[in-house]
């Protein structure tokens, strides 16, 4: 542990104070400077911060990263779905950053990435895990300088970031429409004012085979009334988002969007897959039902296609995938280029929520933000990271004006839930 | 103030919020509690208001429009807007019934840039908002609350902009040369050289010139060109091949003239020529690109990243080079570059600014990775510039060095700025 005021004062000597020593007066500054010299980065020295070690955690589907460094202040990250198996890989990236400042987040993650150039940087895995590292480096930068990380981010549009209701139903065997409305009904009475609904369902009995996409009239039926279900039970002021997880063909996905056209829906994801835009920008242009995706498209690079084309009416990148909090908010940026909303796919911990709200916050063109009915009944979620207060109230969850991301890892909490035989935080 | 009550109530409304009620912010290690004594501001950033807003016209490279953004807490933050703000007196501070954007920022949290910079835009939806003066006017207000907000929070700005790629910014010098003559020419390449810039700039449209047509035909006559590719000769032979070379035409030609002058200047491998045809129309500028192997630039009478998108999506041009004092500010021209940088192609920001408005410019370029180069204009008035802030000299051997002072971490020294203000303008 280094001693902290003395070196607070010697970092001052080498930055701010060499203007006022050396000549005039920062005169903008007003009266408080003076007394401002001693009260200076209380978290830790900037000048002299170094990354001493990167650990991680596996939990389902998640990796948990937590950067440590020399000055007794660390951060949390985490990534999200292409992560497994990639223990060695985040070691690996640990090495690389090691003995840095990890104060230029932007910098470090495009020094990973062009390092990998020929090692899968330009998306999937790779990008995933950088993702973690990336949030990580977001929250040291914060607690170092005692601000939110959204402040990093250029300030804040609002201080609410809006969240629907995915209500899992997928977990249930062949629901019924009743099941469906009932789910919506659960939803909303949470305080929930948008849901969502996977239509698609690999156990329906009336699915030609696995294979093939396309989807039987029966299929059809079932994917429509399930829906018009919910719209019955909640009525029109609730929106509802329907997910098919691109597991369809062009005509399918385009019937469905065409059907679901009276229900009013907020959006339709992902009808078919992921990979191409001239049949997104097919289905898009032909049905007045929003059409949305994202959550397997990684980088800036990956939407630039999609947004130039006008083949999506909204898109949803993954804040713990897609390449980190900074790409994010690129990304963000350059769909706003198209008037195009951003509505993040999120499945991650209150962690991950908690950062992909601080991105939330930094762009005008913020829809809505997923949240999973689980994260609020299961003991898992609360378990395994530190976070005090209501997670969601009436519908938003509340940026945190903390220093950094604002929640934390909980590795003791976090521990029995970890996935067998990887190394957990060693 | 009582600085040190209303940094307590701000820790309390915050970051205690968490502490107070049960353990510790589990982020830090055992230093918290006595940090939170030690609040790392200099104000006390949630209850900071804009109280006033002043500004001061300059008569330097073109017209200049300083900013200055007062608070209820003492601190005081400053922007710098270029060329586009001939006359705007009335846009930023206005007049009584008219609308202004001072009428907006009185009372709001400088700390919320981009989420200002958007709703002015949107209030000038019908007041020209989409490009030209407004933006230009809202760039100075721009840079004025990144200046606010990193000295309120102690940090240089590049920090709240996602931290810095690089520690300096180099700069391309413009010409030093008042001569047309191509020995002359040469040797004012010279001096920028021994003044130790990498890269140099200069002009090739001269509207004096004998060979011209007339004063408003863009067709540039074989005498002319015959004219650009001698001066260009003269100057790269006195430079060599690894000094970056780039020339302007100032969008004064026509389709054709741009073609041929591009083709001419491929055998001296510029680094780029900067609008060989005017702004508006980028289908032609494109015509142009995809015919040379010359490096073609353009961006500083294009605003707002939408200008961007456009060359960008057409592959219009192969640099861009926005005016970060014209085009939306830092924000703005981060957006534009990492917008660029999805094309792989490199930003070279248009510069003419005082060298406050220099050293505002590099905390941006020093946020991007796509980096290429920082314009900068005033080899012939160097003394002048040099005058116009209090911490001079800024430049060292062709270098802008970023340091850790909060804001932009240069003060406009307004007594020199008021020797050269613009008669009847307003002035702070």
């Amino acid at each position: 542990m280094i001693n902290k005021k003395d070196s607070r004062r010697s970092f001052l000597q080498k930055g701010l104070v060499a203007g006022l020593t050396g000549g005039a007066l920062l005169s903008t500054l007003g009266q408080g400077l003076s007394a401002a010299v001693d009260r200076q980065s209380p978290y830790s020295n900037p000048s002299d911060l170094k990354i001493t070690d990167v650990k991680c955690g596996y939990v389902r589907g998640a990796l948990y990263v937590k950067i440590y460094t020399n000055q007794d202040v660390w951060g949390c990250g985490e990534a999200v779905d292409a992560i497994h198996g990639t223990y060695h890989l985040v070691q690996r990236m640990g090495r690389q950053i090691k003995g840095q400042s990890p104060l230029n987040p932007n910098r470090i993650a495009e020094q990973i990435r062009k390092g990998a150039f020929f090692g899968g940087a330009q998306s999937g895995v790779f990008v995933a895990v950088l993702t973690a590292i990336e949030t990580a480096l977001w929250d040291i930068t914060g607690k170092v300088f005692g601000v939110p990380v959204y402040q990093l981010l250029g300030g804040k549009y609002r201080d609410k970031i809006r969240v629907y209701c995915d209500t899992a139903l997928y977990t249930a065997t062949n629901p019924t429409p009743k099941d469906y409305a009932d789910a919506a009904k659960d939803s909303v009475a949470r305080g929930y004012n948008a849901v969502k609904f996977d239509v698609d369902d690999g156990r329906d009995p009336n699915k030609y085979d696995r294979f093939n996409w396309t989807a039987s009239p029966a299929e059809i039926d079932r994917m429509y009334n399930a829906i018009a279900a919910v719209r019955e039970a909640v009525g029109p002021k609730i929106d509802i988002c329907v997910d098919m997880h691109g597991r369809y063909d062009a005509i399918t996905g385009l019937k469905m969007a065409k059907l679901y056209e009276d229900l009013n829906l907020m959006w339709l994801e992902e009808p078919i897959p992921a990979d191409n835009p001239e049949v997104y920008k097919s289905i898009t242009s032909q049905t007045t039902t929003p059409i949305c995706t994202g959550e397997n498209i990684y980088l800036a690079y990956g939407f630039t296609r999609l947004l130039s084309e006008s083949a999506v009416d909204i898109i949803m990148p993954d804040i713990q995938k897609a390449g980190g909090l900074g790409e994010a908010q690129r990304i963000a940026n350059l769909s706003n280029l198209y008037y195009v909303p951003f509505a993040p796919h999120m499945v991650a911990s209150f962690l991950g929520a908690m950062a992909s709200c601080h991105v939330c916050a930094s762009v005008p063109n913020f829809m809505i933000m997923e949240w999973q009915i689980y994260m609020d009944k299961d003991q898992l979620w609360k378990d395994i990271v530190t976070y005090d207060g209501p997670r969601t109230e009436n519908g938003f969850i509340t940026l945190s004006e903390k220093p950094g991301i604002g929640v934390e890892i909980n590795e003791e909490g976090m521990r029995k839930y970890a996935v067998p035989d990887v190394p957990f935080f060693e | 103030m009582t600085t040190d009550n209303k940094r307590r109530s701000f820790i309390q409304k915050s970051l205690m919020a968490g502490v107070a009620t049960t353990a510790l912010i589990p982020g830090f290690g055992s230093e918290l509690i006595a940090a939170v004594d030690r609040g790392p501001k200099y104000s006390n950033p949630s209850d900071l208001k804009i109280t006033g807003v002043k500004t001061a016209f300059m008569k330097g490279h073109g017209t200049h429009m300083f900013v200055k953004l007062t608070t209820n807490q003492g601190i005081t933050g400053y922007g710098e807007a270029m060329d586009a703000v001939r006359g705007t007196y009335g846009v930023a501070t206005g007049t009584e019934g008219w609308d202004n954007m001072t009428q907006f920022l009185i009372g709001h949290n400088p700390l919320e840039i981009n989420k200002i910079v958007e709703q002015i835009l949107r209030r000038g939806h019908f007041g020209g908002a989409q490009g030209g003066m407004y933006v230009a006017v809202l760039t100075g207000i721009e840079i004025a609350l990144w200046d606010l907000a990193g000295k309120a929070m102690n940090q240089p700005v590049y920090r709240l902009m996602g931290g810095k790629f690089r520690d300096k910014i180099r700069l391309y010098c413009d010409s030093a040369s008042s001569s047309e003559s191509p020995e002359d020419m040469a040797a004012g390449a010279m001096d920028v050289k021994n003044a130790c810039f990498t890269a140099i700039k200069f002009d090739i449209d001269w509207a004096e010139d004998p060979s011209k047509q007339d004063e408003f035909n863009r067709t540039a006559s074989n005498g002319e060109i015959d004219r650009m590719v001698k001066q260009i000769t003269a100057v790269r032979e006195a430079i060599g091949m690894n000094m970056d070379l780039c020339l302007d035409a100032h969008g004064r030609y026509d389709l054709p003239s741009g073609i041929q002058i591009a083709k001419e200047m491929e055998q001296f491998k510029l680094m780029f020529l900067e609008e060989p045809v005017p702004a508006e129309n980028l289908d032609s500028l494109r015509e142009i690109t995809s015919q040379t192997t010359t490096p073609i630039c353009t961006g500083e009478n294009q605003y707002l990243a939408h200008d961007f998108r456009k060359i960008l999506e057409k592959k219009a041009a192969d640099v861009v080079m926005p005016d970060l004092h014209k085009c939306g500010g830092l924000g703005e021209g981060q957006r534009i570059a990492n917008l660029a940088n999805l094309y792989y192609v490199p930003v070279a920001p248009h510069m003419v600014a005082s060298p406050f408005g220099a050293m505002a410019a590099c905390h941006c370029c020093a946020s991007i990775s796509n980096f290429l180069c920082l314009e900068w204009h005033w080899f012939s008035k160097w003394k002048q510039w040099d005058e116009l802030i209090l911490e001079s000299p800024l430049i060292k051997d062709g270098y802008i060095h970023l340091t850790d002072k909060p804001g932009v971490g240069v003060t406009p020294n307004e007594d020199a700025i008021r020797k050269y203000a613009v008669k009847d303008a307003p002035f702070f």
